[in-house]
C-alpha cells in the first residue's frame, strides 16, 4: 500500500515538473507581434523598429481583435527589438508575425541582407514571413491604420500580397527564406513587393504598388504593377489576373481576359559569345468583359483576340526584361541560376563578368494564348 | 538554481537506488558505483558553479589536427 | 524467451532508429549541397562491407557480446584494453548524442532554459529504459519506428507541392575530394556507429542471420535518408540547407498546405526525441555492459545509473557552444575511425584465425 502511495506521489511530482516551461509566460504576458517595420534613422544612426501588436485585452465580443503600434530604437536590430521592453510591460513575441516591411532608405543605404539574416537566425520568426518594401518615407507608416478601420493591418497586407498572384497579379509574393535564397544565389539580386499608402474613399489604406528590384541587397528601383505582372509571367509565378486589350482602336481597352492557367518555360542558348534566353509562355484565359461589336461565337474574332493578346504579352515581357537589364542590371529573373544549373561549364566561364553578360542577353519571347470560354454570355 | 537541481537529483537517485538495487549488490559493484557517481557529481557541480573543466574533445581535436591537419583543410 | 532475447524485427528497427538518432534532425552531411545524394549512396556502399564484417563477427561467436569475444581472443590484458576503449566510445557517443539533443531543444524551442534540466529529463528516461533491459528497448523501437517513418513520409508528401525539383541541378559542381570527405562524414556518422550494436550481440537470437539484419536495416536507412535529403533540398534550396544547423526542422516549419496544415515542426522534434532515446539507451546499455565486463561483474544493470550520470557530466563539459558542436563534426570521423573500423577489422581477423586453429585442433 505504501508503495502504491509512493508511486502516486511520484506521478504527481513528475506531472508538476512537466507541465510548465522553465521560462513560462502566459498569453497575457506577451505582446503578440503580427507585423514588423524596419527603419533607419540617419540622424541618430539608429535602427528604428515598429511592431504591430495584436491587442487581446481590448477585444470585446462583438468587435474584431484590434491592434496597436509599438516603436523602439537600438544600435542594431536585436538591440532595437529588446529595447521595446523599456516601454512595455510585456515582452514581444515574434512567432506569429505575418509581414516584415523594410523602408526604402534602409534598403538603399544599409542593404537588406543583414536584416533578413537576423530574422532567420533568431528562431522566433517564421521562415514563411512575408517581406515587403515601403515606398513611403518610413516603413512604420505602412503598418499604421486608419482610425475608422478595425482588424489587423499586417494581416490585411499579408492577405493582399499572398493572394495577389492569383487575383490581380501586380506584385510578387516573397517569403523570408525565398529572399535569403535569392540573395545567396548566383544572380545576387532580389525582388520584393512594394507597398504605399493611398486613399480609398475617405480611408487611408495600404496598397500593393508593383515591386522593388534589388541589385545585391541594395535597392535599385521600382517596377510598376503592370510591369510586375510580366515579371510574374517570366518567372512562371502567375496564377491568375486580368489582361486588358484594345481591339477596336479606341481610347480605353475594350476586352478583359481573365487568366486561369499560366505556364512559362525558360531556356537558353549560347552562340558566338552571346547568351540568348528564350521565354515561352502559354496561358488559358476566359473572356470576362467584352464589347458588343465583337462576336465571340465567331472563330475569326477569337483568333484575332488571341493573336493580339499574344503580341501584347510578348512585347510587355520583352520591355520589362529590357528595362531591368538596362536600368537596374539586376538578375531578378534568375537567368544566372538557370545557366548555372543547366550548364555548369558555361556558367563558370561567364561568372566573372556576369553583369556585363546579363545586360547583353538577347531575349526571345513567344507566347500562346488560348481562350477557353467566355463566361455566361455568348 | 542549477546546483540545487543537481543536488536534488543525486540525492533522490541515490536514496532510491540504495533502497532497491544496491542492497543486494556485490561489493565490487558498490565500489565502482560510488566512484563514478562521485566523479560525475563533482564535474556537474563544478560546471554549475561555472568553473570550467577542460573538455576531452579538445584533446581529441588537437591529436587529430596533429595527425591529419583537418583544421587547415577547412 | 530466457535471458531477454530480442526478435529480428526489434533489433532491425532499433538499428534503424539508432541511425536516425541525431542525423534525421541534424540533416545528413550537407557540405556538397545539391549533390549530397551521391555521398549518401557512396557511404551506403562503403557501409555494406563494414556491416557484413560486423555480421560475420556475430556469426563467428553466436550469442556473445563483443566484450566476451575480445576476452576469448586476446586474453586478459589485451582484451581489457579493447573493452575499455569500446566502453569509452559508447559513453562518449552517448554524451555527444545527449548534447545534440539538448542543443537542438534549446535552439528550437526553449532558448532561455538551461540545457541541464533538458538533459536530466532525457537521461533519466533512458536510464530507466536501459535498466528495463534490451527487450524493452526492442519493443519501444517497434512502437516508435512506424511513427518516425510515417512522419518522414508525411512531410515528404506534403512538401511536394512546394518542392523545386530544379534545385537538384547542377550535377558535377564539386570535386572528388569534397565528395570523399562528405562520404567519410556520412559513413562514420551515423552508419558505422552501428558498431555499438556488437555490444548487444549477446541478446540476438541465434537463428537470426545478422547479415540480413544489418543489410535490411541499411536499406531502410538509405531510403529514409534519401527522402529526407530530397525533401530538405527541394524545399529549402541548397544555400538555405547548407546554412542551417537543423535543416529538417526548418523544412517542417516551411511546409504548409494552405492555412490549415502548417507548423508541423513539432513532429520533427518528436522524431528526434524518439530516435534519440533509442540511440542513447543503446549507448548506455553497451557502456554499462562493457564496464561490468571490464571489472568482471555479473550484473550490469546497476551500473546504468552512474554511467548515465557520468554521460551527463561529460555532456555538460563537451562543448562551450553550438558552434563548437558542429565544428567537432569535422573531427568526428577521424576520431571514430579506430572504434568503427580498425577495432572490428582486428577482431574479425583474429577471430578467423582463432576459428581456423580450433578446427585444426579438432581435426588432430
Amino acid at each position: 500500500m505504501a508503495k502504491r502511495l509512493l508511486v502516486c506521489l511520484l506521478y504527481i511530482l513528475v506531472a508538476l515538473g512537466l507541465c510548465g516551461c522553465w521560462n513560462y509566460r502566459g498569453l497575457d504576458q506577451v505582446n503578440i507581434v503580427v507585423g514588423i517595420a524596419v527603419d533607419f534613422d540617419k540622424e541618430n544612426n539608429e535602427y528604428k523598429m515598429s511592431y504591430e501588436v495584436a491587442d487581446l485585452l481590448t477585444a470585446e465580443k462583438r468587435s474584431n481583435i484590434g491592434s496597436r503600434i509599438i516603436t523602439s530604437e537600438g544600435k542594431n536590430l536585436f538591440d532595437a527589438a529588446r529595447n521595446a521592453k523599456k516601454k512595455e510591460l510585456n515582452r514581444l513575441y515574434f512567432g506569429s508575425s505575418y509581414v516584415l516591411v523594410i523602408s526604402q532608405q534602409f534598403a538603399e543605404k544599409e542593404g537588406i541582407f543583414d536584416a533578413i539574416e537576423w530574422f532567420l537566425r533568431d528562431g522566433e520568426c517564421r521562415e514563411t514571413m512575408c517581406v515587403a518594401l515601403s515606398q513611403e518615407d518610413t516603413a512604420a507608416v505602412i503598418l499604421k491604420k486608419d482610425e475608422k478601420m478595425s482588424g489587423i493591418m499586417s494581416s490585411i497586407i499579408h492577405e493582399i500580397i499572398t493572394k495577389d498572384k492569383s487575383v490581380t497579379a501586380s506584385t510578387i509574393h516573397m517569403q523570408l527564406y525565398d529572399i535569403y535564397n535569392m540573395l545567396k544565389s548566383k544572380g545576387n539580386a532580389a525582388i520584393l513587393p512594394a507597398l504605399r499608402k493611398t486613399k480609398n474613399g475617405d480611408r487611408e489604406v495600404t496598397e500593393a504598388n508593383g515591386s522593388a528590384v534589388f541589385k545585391g541587397d541594395k535597392l535599385a528601383g521600382f517596377l510598376t504593377p503592370e510591369e510586375s505582372r510580366y515579371v510574374l509571367f517570366a518567372e512562371d509565378k502567375l496564377e491568375g489576373g486580368i489582361l486588358t486589350l484594345d481591339m477596336l482602336g479606341r481610347e480605353t481597352d475594350d476586352i478583359s481576359l481573365e487568366i486561369f492557367r499560366s505556364d512559362t518555360k525558360k531556356s537558353f542558348s549560347y552562340q558566338q559569345e552571346r547568351l540568348k534566353v528564350k521565354i515561352e509562355s502559354s496561358i488559358d484565359v476566359s473572356v470576362a468583359e467584352n464589347h458588343e461589336e465583337l462576336d465571340l461565337t465567331n472563330e475569326e474574332v477569337i483568333k484575332r483576340i488571341e493573336e493580339a493578346a499574344e503580341v501584347m504579352i510578348e512585347e510587355k515581357i520583352k520591355a520589362v526584361v529590357a528595362k531591368v537589364q538596362q536600368e537596374y542590371q539586376a538578375d531578378i529573373f534568375n537567368f544566372s541560376d538557370m545557366v548555372y544549373k543547366r550548364d555548369l561549364k558555361l556558367w563558370e566561364e561567364l561568372e566573372p563578368h556576369w553583369d556585363e553578360v546579363f545586360s547583353n542577353i538577347e531575349i526571345e519571347v513567344s507566347s500562346k494564348v488560348h481562350i477557353v470560354n467566355s463566361g455566361f454570355i455568348k | 538554481m542549477l546546483t540545487a537541481i543537481i543536488l536534488f537529483l543525486f540525492l533522490t537517485v541515490i536514496i532510491y537506488d540504495y533502497k532497491t538495487a544496491l542492497k543486494q549488490a556485490e561489493k565490487g559493484i558498490k565500489r565502482i558505483y560510488t566512484v563514478i557517481m562521485l566523479i560525475s557529481f563533482i564535474i556537474l557541480i563544478l560546471d554549475s558553479l561555472q568553473i570550467s573543466i577542460p573538455s576531452p574533445n579538445i584533446l581529441i581535436t588537437k591529436a587529430i589536427d596533429a595527425l591529419f591537419n583537418v583544421q587547415g583543410r577547412g | 524467451m530466457k535471458k531477454g532475447k530480442v526478435t529480428f524485427n526489434q533489433v532491425m528497427f532499433s538499428i534503424v532508429l539508432f541511425n536516425f538518432g541525431s542525423s534525421v534532425v541534424m540533416g545528413v552531411s550537407t557540405s556538397v549541397g545539391q549533390e549530397a545524394w551521391i555521398p549518401i549512396l557512396l557511404a551506403t556502399l562503403a557501409a555494406i562491407p563494414m556491416f557484413l564484417i560486423y555480421g560475420r563477427i556475430i556469426t563467428m561467436f553466436p550469442e556473445k557480446d563483443i566484450f566476451d569475444i575480445t576476452d576469448i581472443l586476446f586474453g586478459k590484458i589485451c582484451g581489457k584494453i579493447c573493452i575499455a576503449l569500446f566502453t569509452w566510445y559508447a559513453i562518449h557517443l552517448c554524451a555527444l548524442v545527449l548534447r545534440n539533443f539538448s542543443e537542438f531543444t534549446q535552439i528550437s524551442a526553449m532558448p532561455e532554459t538551461p540545457q541541464l534540466p533538458i538533459m536530466i529529463l532525457m537521461i533519466l528516461t533512458t536510464i530507466y529504459m536501459a535498466r528495463s533491459g534490451v527487450r524493452t528497448l526492442g519493443k519501444w523501437s517497434i512502437a516508435v519506428f512506424f511513427f518516425v517513418v510515417f512522419v518522414v513520409l508525411f512531410t515528404f508528401v506534403t512538401s511536394i507541392p512546394q518542392a523545386k525539383v530544379d534545385d537538384l541541378l547542377p550535377i558535377g559542381e564539386h570535386t572528388g575530394a569534397q565528395f570523399a570527405e562528405s562520404t567519410f562524414q556520412i559513413f562514420s556518422f551515423p552508419y558505422a556507429e552501428t558498431v555499438i550494436f556488437l555490444g548487444l550481440a549477446g541478446s540476438f537470437k541465434k537463428n537470426d542471420s545478422p547479415y540480413k539484419l544489418f543489410l535490411y536495416a541499411l536499406a531502410i536507412i538509405l531510403v529514409v535518408f534519401l527522402l529526407v535529403f530530397f525533401r530538405n533540398l527541394t524545399l529549402l534550396g541548397p544555400t538555405m540547407m547548407r546554412a542551417n544547423y537543423f535543416p529538417s526542422y526548418v523544412t517542417a516549419r516551411i511546409i504548409g498546405i494552405s492555412d490549415f496544415l502548417a507548423r508541423i515542426e513539432s513532429t520533427i522534434s518528436s522524431n528526434f526525441l524518439f530516435a534519440g532515446i533509442v540511440k542513447i539507451t543503446v549507448c548506455l546499455l553497451v557502456a554499462s555492459k562493457g564496464l561490468a565486463s571490464l571489472f568482471g561483474l555479473k550484473d550490469y544493470r546497476i551500473l546504468v545509473l552512474p554511467l548515465g550520470m557520468f554521460a551527463m557530466a561529460l555532456c555538460c563539459i563537451l562543448y562551450k557552444n553550438t558552434m563548437e558542436m558542429f565544428a567537432f563534426l569535422k573531427y568526428y570521423p577521424y576520431y571514430a575511425f579506430p572504434f568503427q573500423v580498425i577495432l572490428p577489422l582486428f577482431i574479425w581477423g583474429c577471430g578467423e584465425l582463432y576459428l581456423r586453429r580450433q578446427k585444426q585442433e579438432r581435426n588432430i
